[in-house]
Order: structure tokens, then sequence, then C-alpha cells
């Protein structure tokens, strides 16, 4: 059973996220040449390779990649996802180009070839809708993903298959990630952004 | 359960993936960075407006990205000082 524990946090006014969530979002509606030249909507997620040239950006309207550190970026098209939401990007660079997207409905598609081609690792998530991906930065083919309405899952086979952890943070959560904490005790943790502030459960 | 005190809503998080330091996250009107693990958080000054995503530099770890609830990208070179819109 995972503990989850609130994380301490000094500053800030109290907002929260369900405050905002009825804006809509503003797309960027702009000619080749000038800002983006695409229309993300609201960016959900960020990836970037080994050497930073290759940046993913997980979005409101679907994936993006910028091969030119963000000046610009093109729609990477996923299958059966349209214009899908991308809640979560990760990249595995030690996998040759591995790399994973969230989506808010089509569950978490896979590339092997840096984006190239897509295909589907859902076997054993019972929810399509998943609003949190993380990747252990130590064991890499371990991955979690968080549903929006059946709880936390696992995988220690680069998502080959799923199996249930357990319901997750409590609230509404908005972002997923392991970290590597070498000092104290040390090792892999997982903490996710929530509507009640930031937590934190074993890996 | 832990039970520190806080109620605000973290839309946006991420860390350096070698050691965790930093870790950024990002409320609804701000960017936090801790060094520490999660103990304390300084907010970075300057930051965009309204982000929600972050990214650090997988071997860099001044080097931060920061995608807005608008749709657009953000960069700094040196931790937060200066951003700079890309695009």
């Amino acid at each position: 059973m995972v503990r989850w524990r609130n994380q301490r946090r000094p500053v800030g006014l109290l907002r929260g996220w369900g405050a905002s969530t009825g804006v809509v979002a503003t797309l960027l509606m702009l000619a080749p040449g000038e800002g983006l030249a695409a229309d993300l909507g609201s960016i959900r997620s960020l990836a970037l390779d080994p050497r930073g040239d290759v940046l993913f950006v997980g979005a409101a309207s679907g994936l993006f990649r910028s091969r030119d550190r963000g000046q610009t970026v093109t729609p990477v098209p996923l299958p059966g996802t349209p214009g899908r939401k991308v809640t979560t990007v990760v990249l595995d660079w030690a996998a040759g180009g591995a790399v994973y997207a969230a989506t808010d409905g089509a569950g978490v598609l896979r590339s092997r070839d840096g984006g190239q081609t897509w295909a589907p690792a859902n076997k054993g998530l019972d929810s399509l809708q998943v609003i949190g991906l993380a990747l252990d930065p130590r064991k890499r083919q371990k991955l979690h993903a968080m549903t929006r309405d059946k709880g936390l899952f696992r995988t220690e086979d680069r998502g080959e298959s799923w199996e249930r952890v357990d319901d997750g943070p409590a609230g509404t959560t908005h972002v997923l990630a392991s970290v590597n904490i070498p000092t104290g005790m040390g090792g892999i943790f997982l903490f996710a952004g929530t509507d009640q502030g930031l937590v934190r459960g074993p890996d | 359960m832990g039970g520190l005190p806080t109620k605000q809503a973290i839309v946006a998080f991420t860390a350096f993936p070698a050691d965790g330091r930093p870790m950024l996250a990002a409320t609804a009107d701000a960017v936090l960075s801790s060094d520490d693990a999660a103990a304390t958080w300084q907010r970075l000054a300057k930051a965009p407006a309204q982000v929600t995503a972050l990214a650090i530099h997988p071997e860099r770890r001044e080097v931060i990205f920061a995608g807005t609830r608008a749709g657009e990208l953000h960069v700094t070179e040196d931790a937060g000082k200066p951003w700079r819109k890309l695009g």
C-alpha cells in the first residue's frame, strides 16, 4: 500500500486548480514564421532528449515535436487519436529512442523509434484516461501511470503489461514523476502534483 | 499519511533525473524550486505566467523549459535568470 504524504511548500496564495479549469485554453493562431507555428492549446508536458536537441510537447491538441530547441514545433500523429489531449510525454533515451505518450482517452502509446511509429501499450490498464505517467530514472523499464478513474498502475517491462497498485493520491492528480533522491535514506520516490498539493509515495 | 499543511494545486512538476536537484513545481501563479528533496521551496522570480508544464535539461540542471496554459514555450539557461520566450 503506497502511503502518500504532503510536501511542505511555504509560499504563494491559495488558489485551486478548479478555479482556472473553466478557462478555455487560448489557442495560438499564428502564421508560419511567427511564434511556434502550431496550435498547441494548453501545454501539459515537456520532455527533452539527453542533448536537449529534441523537445516533445504534450498539449491539449495532441503531441508535438521540436528539433530546433523549441523555436518551432510540428505535430506528431498518434494512431487513432487525432487531436487527443496528451497529458504526459516521457522519453527513455536509454532504450534507444523510446517515447511514451499518455492520453486522456486512448491510454498509453509507445514508440520505439523516436516518435515515428506508435502502438498502444495498455494491457492490464483498466482505464484509458491516463492523466500522469512517470518513468523510473534508475530502472527505466519501470513506469507508473495514474488514471482518472481507476487509480495508479505500474509496469516493470516498459509498458508490455500493467498491474494496479492502489487508488493513488487523494484528490485530482495533475502530474506524476519518479524522482531519484540519493541523500538521506535514498531511493526512488513517486511524486504527484494534485489539487491538494504535492504528495509523495514510494516508487 | 503525512499531513503537512498545503492546499495549493500543483499543476506541473519535474526533477533533475540524476539526483532530484532541483525539483520544480508550478502552482497557478508561481514556479517553485527546491534543492533539498522538497523540504524547502524558493519562488523563481520572473517566471512565465500560468506555467502548466516543466522540463529540466537531462544533463544541464540550470536549463529549464516551461510550457504555459496559453500554449507558449519559454526557456531559461540559468535557472530562471532570465526567461526567454521561444517561437
